[in-house]
């Protein structure tokens, strides 16, 4: 061997030495692991299905579903990793460098590419039973509708069938009733005060609503209980704690803040937690010499568990607490007794139950609840008027579904014990159609009243689908209320006739009870031997799908009213059961519904409704009758951080009894007001525009959404009642305050 | 029960909210004005009697145009004006602005009425209600009480000062007593704006800019039915120094 040769065999083998020396990492035997979870942006959702890729090397895994994903035998080196998830901006490629013998975790965030409000509604469908006019409104819209402020109770006005009572309330005056005659109830346990403040906002927070229905007449004997049935029913179902991790939100707005807090507390089970305070009685209101100082808070709980696969437990707790304090240094000589007072009104509610739902067969369904509620009332109004009052009650319902060929058999009990004490120096209660409240001169009733009694109902229907297009409901109701001793039978039936696949029309007819008042029945400050209030639905409508996103709804109706609860002309007997009513209309609904982008509706609702308060007087307007109401809704997603929604709605005026003749009463120095015929006067009408507007900053793992509202845009001074001066020579249309603008931040996390 | 509360609270609220709470409600300009034709006040003499006496009863009626009004009066064993009351039902007694009274034989509450009519007189008793007219009420005790309640006694009403210039203040002072000792209130009128609102038995009153009499109406109560009543004439003149000043 040459020392050429042997040169050339040292610089080959150095060479290939140095040349290998990179490449000994991607031979290298210690091999590590890449892994992680992709969740989507904003909300940490995990995302299942989604590919992620690793360069150089070609390897691809699916995240599962809950969104991890796991590679291994990485060799240490750099990388390139990308996601990719249809609807979602790509991720990537991004560099990563695995260390050797160190595996590497990775959390990954995909943005959407488009918020679509059509995805959230997949979430929430449901088998519902089926009822002649209910007004759906998912809770996703019902949060965006201008001029609710994302109360869903509120938004609820925006369907025709449901009016508001005036510019500030919440209330609902369904097909000729009251703001009483309506049926609340969550989770199937009794709500004490839907509304905060006698109508400004609802008591229930609407980020803990699953669903709700809206039932303006002709509804099933499922719901009828004795404490309401002249209305509506507006029936709210919660939605469980998320179970996926902890999580939570808190708003921040013009008048009041909430704090939820949610999440998995187990394998099998989840809660939430939520609270709501108001500010507004940092900022009193009032004229001059005047205090009126408003606070509230609400609060809602709930923990459910799986007991088994079938079998599901839930707990919920949920109460609110309203105060006003009001002072004034003026004179009232309208009301005397008003005159430089200061007072305080309290008002409570707290309930807590349990509901377990079990899947006994695949066919039938069994719903047990079981609740406990304290409703609890003060007024102060001077040493001569007060009133404390405290409401216990005790709730069991127990209801079961059994399909089996054509039938949907529903069946349930329900009962109730409750006990009350009031005790005070009070007021009777005003009754619709009276003209003015007056404290001074209202007989003063002097109650020490401890008492206790049970109401307990029996439901039963069927629903046979007699054949593909033809559906009957055949059902009935029992029910004994204990305190009047009573017992009621009400039979109720509808008819769902399918004409082709797009339209169909429907019927229903039924009798509806009411029992009366509390103050109505009682020894003490009403008459023990009265008896409910009835009302017999008649109800026809045809609704067509024009196209899949588009339908219109025509109902019509006639209410019979009898046995009305009216105050006697004989003062021994102070209430009769002398009343008599009707109500009729018709409601149109074209609405757009719930896609990408959109949703919105116009409708038009025309109604009369008539009581004569005893045999031989005239007919009379009903006070909460507004003939017509138009409503224009309209929802548009125009980015994906940015959501616009309008509303405009025209109502006629509220009936109002005008002053006929006015004494002065010499004695009293003040002047007393003689009405004229019941509401035979009527307000000029309202209108206005509403706005709304969100924008959502959407983070890794926080969403921020910024909204605004603006309530009557064009500031038209809409009427709210009408007022006299002291001496009831004149009178002036009191107006609304001309717009209200609100905001506040929320933060998801 | 619970409606009850339910009821009680919204009705409550909203009295409470809406009884002046910066919204447009009517803005009084003083119950203290007469603007129109007003029964300020009626005496009984005496206020509680026995049954089947004579009594004096007298209205101070006050109209700011000036006109003949015509007045009647009425009786009526109803004394709830507020419960669907019917002045209708009311029996006629007689007319003018001063009459003398029979008490009625049952013992009781009776309401007296004097209406008031800006037609001249003589109007039938049906034509009280028609056009402008002012309705006054108050009750009567007809008893067999042992110390039948008396009406109050002003004994004088004084300005100060006496010499009243345009636009200035003036304190009204009166003194007023009451047989049975019974506490008084006092409510004071004027046909012309200037008087304070929230009174007791002194008043202040702005003189307006115009020179001329002014009349100042007193009404005293004893939260009993017993009534007084007197006035007061105020001759406010223009201040001589300025007169002349504005003449230069």
């Amino acid at each position: 061997m040459t020392r050429l040769t042997i040169l050339k065999l040292c610089c080959i083998v150095i060479l290939t030495i140095v040349i290998n020396i990179p490449c000994a990492s991607a031979d290298e035997t210690i091999s590590s692991i890449i892994s992680g979870r992709v969740m989507e942006k904003g909300t940490r959702r995990p995302l299942g299905g989604v590919n992620i890729f690793i360069l150089p090397g070609e390897r691809i895994e699916i995240t599962d579903k809950n969104g991890k994903f796991s590679f291994d035998n990485i060799a240490s080196g750099d990388y390139k990793l990308a996601a990719i998830l249809l609807n979602y901006k790509k991720y990537g490629p991004e560099r990563i460098r695995v260390k050797e013998g160190e595996g590497l975790d990775i959390s990954i965030y995909l943005e959407k590419e488009f918020v679509t409000m059509m995805e959230i509604v997949v979430e929430t469908k449901r088998l519902k039973r089926e009822e002649i006019s209910p007004r759906e409104l998912r809770v996703e819209e019902a949060k965006k509708i201008a001029g609710a402020g994302g109360d869903i109770l509120k938004a609820i006005q925006s369907l025709p069938g449901a009016a508001g009572g005036n510019e500030w309330s919440s209330e609902l005056y369904v097909r000729g009733g009251g703001p009483l005659d309506n049926i609340f109830q969550m989770d199937k346990m009794f709500i004490g005060n839907p509304y905060h403040i006698g109508g400004l906002i609802s008591t229930i927070n609407s980020d803990l609503i699953k669903s709700f229905d809206f039932f303006a007449g002709g509804f099933g004997a499922r719901y009828g209980d004795i404490m309401g049935g002249m209305g509506g029913v507006i029936d709210i179902t919660t939605r469980d704690g998320r179970s996926d991790r902890l999580g939570g939100k808190f708003d921040i707005g013009f008048s009041l803040s909430s704090l939820q807090i949610e999440g998995p507390s187990g394998d099998n089970s989840s809660f939430f937690m939520s609270g709501r305070k108001s500010y507004i009685e940092l900022f009193p209101i009032g004229g001059e010499g005047e205090d009126i100082i408003p606070s509230f808070y609400d609060y809602q709980g709930k923990w459910s568990y799986d007991l088994s696969e079938h079998n599901r437990l839930n707990l919920l707790l949920y109460g609110a607490d309203d105060r006003i304090v009001f002072s004034t240094t003026k004179r009232n000589r309208k009301d005397p007794v008003l005159s430089s007072v200061s007072s305080s009104f309290d008002t409570s509610f707290h309930t807590q139950g349990f509901s377990i739902k079990s899947l006994i067969t695949p066919r039938l369904v069994s719903e047990l609840t079981i609740s406990h509620a304290i409703q609890t009332e003060h007024f102060d109004i001077t040493q001569d008027l007060f009133l404390d009052a405290r409401f216990k009650e005790v709730r069991i319902w127990e209801e079961l579904s059994y399909r089996y060929g054509r039938h949907y058999l529903l069946t349930g009990i329900r009962g109730g014990y409750g006990w009350w004490e009031i005790n005070g120096r009070f007021t009777r209660p005003p009754k619709e159609g009276q003209p003015e409240y007056n404290f001074t001169e209202s007989e003063k009733i002097i109650s020490n009243i401890d008492e206790d009694s049970f109401a307990v109902g029996y439901y039963l229907d069927d629903s046979i689908s007699v054949t593909q297009s033809l559906k009957f409901i055949l059902g009935g109701r029992l029910d004994r209320f204990q305190p009047i001793k009573e017992t009621l039978f009400s039979p109720r039936t509808s008819m769902f006739y399918n004409i082709g696949k797009r339209m169909r029309l429907k019927a229903a007819w039924g009798y509806y009870r009411q029992a009366p008042q509390g103050d109505e029945f009682s020894e003490k400050w009403g008459n023990p031997d009265i008896d409910s209030n009835l009302s017999i639905h008649y109800i026809l409508g045809i609704d067509h799908d024009i196209t899949d996103a588009v339908n219109l709804d025509l109902q019509t109706y006639y209410k019979d009213m009898k046995d009305l609860v009216v105050r006697s002309t004989d003062p021994e007997e102070v209430y009769c059961n002398c009343g008599v009513g009707y109500a009729y209309g018709t409601e149109l609904l074209l609405r757009h519904k719930l896609t990408d982008r959109f949703f919105g509706w116009v409708s038009y609702s025309y109604s009369v409704s008539k009581r004569k308060d005893i045999p031989g007087f005239m007919w009379r307007n009903f006070t909460f009758d507004r003939p017509h109401i138009a409503t224009i809704v309209a929802n548009y997603q125009f980015t994906k951080k940015w959501n616009i929604g309008t509303k405009w709605q025209y109502a006629a005026g509220s009936h109002y009894t005008p002053v006929a003749e006015r004494i002065y009463d010499a004695d009293a120095d003040r002047f007393i007001p003689i009405y004229g015929d019941v509401n035979s006067r009527r307000l000029p009408p309202s209108h206005r525009l509403d706005l709304r507007t969100e924008y959502k900053n959407i983070y890794n793992r926080w969403i921020f959404t910024t909204y605004l509202e603006i309530w009557n845009l064009y500031m038209h001074r809409n009427p709210v009642g009408i007022s006299y001066n002291d001496d009831y020579s004149e009178s002036s249309v009191e107006r609304f305050i001309p717009i209200i603008i609100f905001g506040g931040i929320t933060a998801e996390f | 029960m619970g409606n009850l509360i339910k009821i009680t609270l919204i009705v409550t609220i909203s009295l409470l909210l809406f009884s002046g709470c910066g919204m447009d409600e009517k803005d009084d300009e003083g119950f203290e004005l007469i603007k129109d034709l007003t029964i300020l006040a009626i005496k009984a003499e005496p206020p509680e009697t026995i049954p089947g006496t004579e009594i004096a009863l007298k209205g101070l009626i006050v109209d700011p145009e000036k006109r003949e009004i015509s007045s009647a009066w009425f009786i009526s064993n109803d004394t709830d004006l507020t419960n669907n009351f019917d002045i209708e039902e009311a029996t006629p007694i007689d007319k003018g602005e001063e009459i003398s009274f029979t008490t009625p034989i049952q013992r009781g509450r009776y309401t007296i009425f004097l209406i008031a009519n800006t037609s001249p007189p003589p109007l039938d008793y049906d034509e009280f209600l028609d056009g402008e007219h002012f309705i006054t009420a108050k009750e009567i005790i007809i008893s067999e009480n042992d110390r039948p309640n008396r009406n109050p006694v002003i004994k004088d009403i004084s300005a100060d000062p006496i010499d009243i210039l345009t636009g200035n203040n003036v304190t009204i002072t009166a003194d007023a007593d009451d047989p049975d000792g019974d506490e008084l209130t006092y409510a004071w009128r004027s046909t012309k704006p200037g008087l304070e609102k929230d009174h007791g038995n002194m008043v202040n009153w702005h003189a307006p800019e115009e020179p001329g009499d002014y009349l100042v109406y007193l009404v005293v109560r004893d939260k009993r039915g017993g009534t007084a009543w007197d006035m007061i004439t105020l001759n406010v003149h223009i201040n001589k120094n300025q007169s002349e000043k504005e003449k230069e």
